[in-house]
C-alpha cells in the first residue's frame, strides 16, 4: 500500500519550474528578451530550443500569427516595414520596422514561415536574408549552388527558397541554426 | 457524490459532474478506482478550495452558453485569478496535478498577462528571485537586444 502510494506521488510531482515554464510560452518575445536578465535560471530556459518550440506552438494556439505584413508604399525605397493586425482592423498598424542593413534596402519578402521572413534584393540572386521581426535578429545567407544558365536561374532560386522555407519550420523562431556547409544550407550542430 | 481528501486531512463532498472536469479523477471513476475517498498528496486544503470553488462554478458551462450567462462566467474567472503568486502557484500546481484545462489554463495565462509589461528589478521582487547573473553576462544580454528594455509600457511597480 505504502509503496504504490509514492510510485502515485512520483509520476504527479511538478516542479514549479516546469509551471514557470508553462507561463513564460505565454509571454510575448519582447518581454521575453528582457526577462532572460532575471537569472541564470530564466535566461537558460528562455533561450532553450524547447522552449522557443514551445512558445512558438502556444503563439500559434492563441491566433497571434494573423498579422500582414507589407513594406510601406509611402516611402518603397527604404526597408520600412508594416505589421497590421487582421483580427481587429486591417487599418491598424501594429508595428513599423525596419530592416537594417544598408544593403538590403530594396529588398523584397520571397515568403515567410511561422514568423520568419525571407528577403532578397531584385538584382541579387545570390544572397538572402532571413529575418525575425519578432526578435529583431537577421542573418545573411549565401545561395550555395548557383548555376550561370540563364534559364535555369530561377529554377535554382525557387529550389534553395523551398528547402530554406523547410529548414525554417524545422529550426523554429531561431535565424541563428543556419549555415553555409560545403556548398549546402544545413543546420548548425548544437 | 465524490469525496477528495487534502494533504492536510480535510475531506470535501464534490458532485461528480463537477469533479470529471478534472482528467484525473476522471480516468479514476471510469476505472472503478474512486470508491472511497481520492487522497490528493500534494494539495492543501486552501488550495482545494479554490479548486473545488471553481469546478462547481464551471460545472454547467454548456447551459451557460445558452441561456447567455457567459458574461457571468467571465466575471468569476476575472475575480477567481484575483490572488497572490503564491495562491496562484498553487492553484496552477494543482490544476496541472488535476488535468483540469480550462482552469490551468485560465490561471497560466493570467500570470503571464500580469508578467509581460514589468521590468526586470520588478519580476525579480514579485517572485522572490535573486539575481545570480555576473554584471558583464547582465550587460551582454541587455547588449543584444537593448530595445526590449525600452518603451512605455515597461512598468516597474510591484504588484
Amino acid at each position: 500500500m505504502v509503496k504504490k502510494k509514492l510510485a502515485f506521488d512520483d509520476i504527479a510531482y511538478t516542479r514549479p519550474s516546469d509551471i514557470l515554464f508553462l507561463i513564460l510560452t505565454r509571454v510575448p518575445v519582447k518581454s521575453l528578451l528582457r526577462f532572460k536578465s532575471v537569472c541564470k535560471a530564466w535566461n537558460v530556459m528562455i533561450s532553450d530550443d524547447e522552449f522557443r518550440r514551445t512558445h512558438r506552438d502556444q503563439c500559434k494556439v492563441l491566433g497571434r500569427e494573423k498579422l500582414l505584413l507589407h513594406k510601406c508604399y509611402s516611402n518603397f525605397y527604404t526597408n520600412e516595414f508594416e505589421f497590421r493586425d487582421l483580427e481587429t482592423s486591417q487599418l491598424v498598424t501594429i508595428a513599423k520596422q525596419v530592416f537594417p542593413p544598408e544593403k538590403f534596402r530594396k529588398a523584397i519578402i520571397l515568403c515567410s514561415c511561422d514568423g520568419l521572413l525571407l528577403l532578397k534584393n531584385p538584382g541579387a540572386y545570390k544572397v538572402y536574408v532571413l529575418w525575425n521581426p519578432s526578435t529583431k535578429e537577421y542573418q545573411t545567407l549565401a545561395c550555395p549552388y548557383f548555376n550561370l544558365m540563364t534559364n535555369a536561374k530561377f529554377q535554382v532560386v525557387v529550389g534553395c527558397v523551398m528547402i530554406l522555407v523547410s529548414m525554417i519550420t524545422s529550426l523554429y523562431l531561431s535565424t541563428s541554426g543556419i549555415i553555409e556547409n560545403n556548398g549546402c544550407w544545413t543546420e548548425k550542430a548544437t | 457524490m465524490v469525496k477528495l481528501k487534502s494533504n492536510d486531512d480535510k475531506e470535501f463532498e464534490v458532485e461528480e459532474a463537477a469533479v470529471i472536469q478534472s482528467e484525473m479523477i476522471k480516468n479514476m471513476i471510469e476505472d472503478g478506482c474512486a470508491t472511497s475517498v481520492i487522497p490528493l498528496p500534494n494539495i492543501d486544503s486552501k488550495t482545494l478550495i479554490k479548486v473545488i470553488e471553481y469546478l462547481n462554478k464551471h460545472i454547467n458551462m454548456g447551459k451557460a452558453a445558452e441561456t447567455g450567462e457567459e458574461d457571468d462566467l467571465k466575471e468569476f474567472d476575472e475575480q477567481f485569478v484575483n490572488m497572490g503568486w503564491e495562491e496562484l502557484f498553487d492553484v496552477i500546481m494543482a490544476a496541472n496535478y488535476l488535468n483540469i484545462h480550462e482552469l490551468m489554463e485560465l490561471c497560466c495565462q493570467s500570470a503571464a498577462d500580469r508578467l509581460k509589461n514589468k521590468s526586470v528589478r520588478a519580476v525579480r521582487e514579485m517572485l522572490k528571485i535573486t539575481n545570480d547573473l555576473t554584471e558583464e553576462e547582465e550587460q551582454e544580454i541587455i547588449n543584444d537586444a537593448p530595445w526590449a528594455f525600452e518603451g512605455p509600457e515597461i512598468d516597474d511597480t510591484v504588484n
